[in-house]
């Protein structure tokens, strides 16, 4: 890791400051509910699921490109 | 025409390898979908079997699905089972998405033990062999990028059980 966090205490000492190392959780980029209902499914399903949103993402985000004007 | 470019029918994909007795792992995005994380993926990511039988069956497949190599300084190089042990991974693009060929995938168990441990998942009337949950944590966690480990975030999210 660099720094480490020896250097970084030591940084913070000769700023004045203490360092405290806080965990916390990342903003999810999912809804845990949409996870539920998928853990629901059957591992076949998902996949099945899972190949149609990725041709509709990709179809998507060709449309999205077309329109902008960007081939 | 750039791998994302041409949008992913992963199911043409995994029709081709079944149709040629291509025998393989699945990894990778469509792992991820399969294992209940709620996301795309541009490309069909697999570790075959390596013996030389099978990696002629696999360019057999991906020469079907019109592949192209994608590996820098390699375009030009012909689909045969002579070229797959050169590289430890392969991309090519497909009119049907991107392919990721991958002989070793770091954090990864050897083929035998993947195939062995891997998910059947039926899709249709084919089987999909799919990595198992915690080889596939394994391998997103040696990879370490930002996309992989909020992959094991999604996939270990005590939040998300019912």
């Amino acid at each position: 890791m660099s720094p480490s966090v020896e250097t970084l205490e030591m940084l913070m000492r000769a700023m004045g400051k203490r360092l405290e190392l806080a965990v916390t959780p990342p903003e999810r980029d999912y809804d845990p509910a949409h996870r539920r209902v998928a853990a629901a499914r059957s591992p076949a399903e998902r996949l099945e699921l899972g190949i149609s949103w990725n041709r509709m993402a990709a179809h998507l985000a060709l449309a999205g490109r077309q329109a902008r004007g960007e081939g | 025409m750039a791998k994302a470019d041409a949008p992913l029918d992963a199911e043409r994909i995994l029709r081709a390898l079944s149709k040629h007795g291509v025998a393989y792992v699945l990894i990778g995005g469509l792992a991820v979908q399969t294992h209940g994380h709620v996301r795309t993926t541009i490309d069909a990511d697999l570790i075959p079997a390596p013996d030389p039988a099978n990696l002629e069956r696999l360019a057999a497949a991906l020469r079907s699905l019109d592949a192209r190599v994608l590996n820098p300084g390699e375009e030009d190089t012909p689909i045969d089972a002579k070229m797959l042990p050169r590289a430890t991974i392969w991309q090519f693009a497909t009119p049907d998405g991107g392919i990721d060929v991958m002989h070793e995938v770091p954090g990864g168990r050897p083929y035998s033990e993947l195939s062995e441990r891997a998910l059947h998942v039926r899709l249709g009337e084919i089987d999909v062999p799919v990595v198992d949950l915690d080889d596939l944590i394994q391998m997103k966690l040696a990879r370490g990028r930002p996309t992989d480990l909020a992959d094991v975030a999604a996939l270990t999210d005590p939040a998300s059980e019912s």
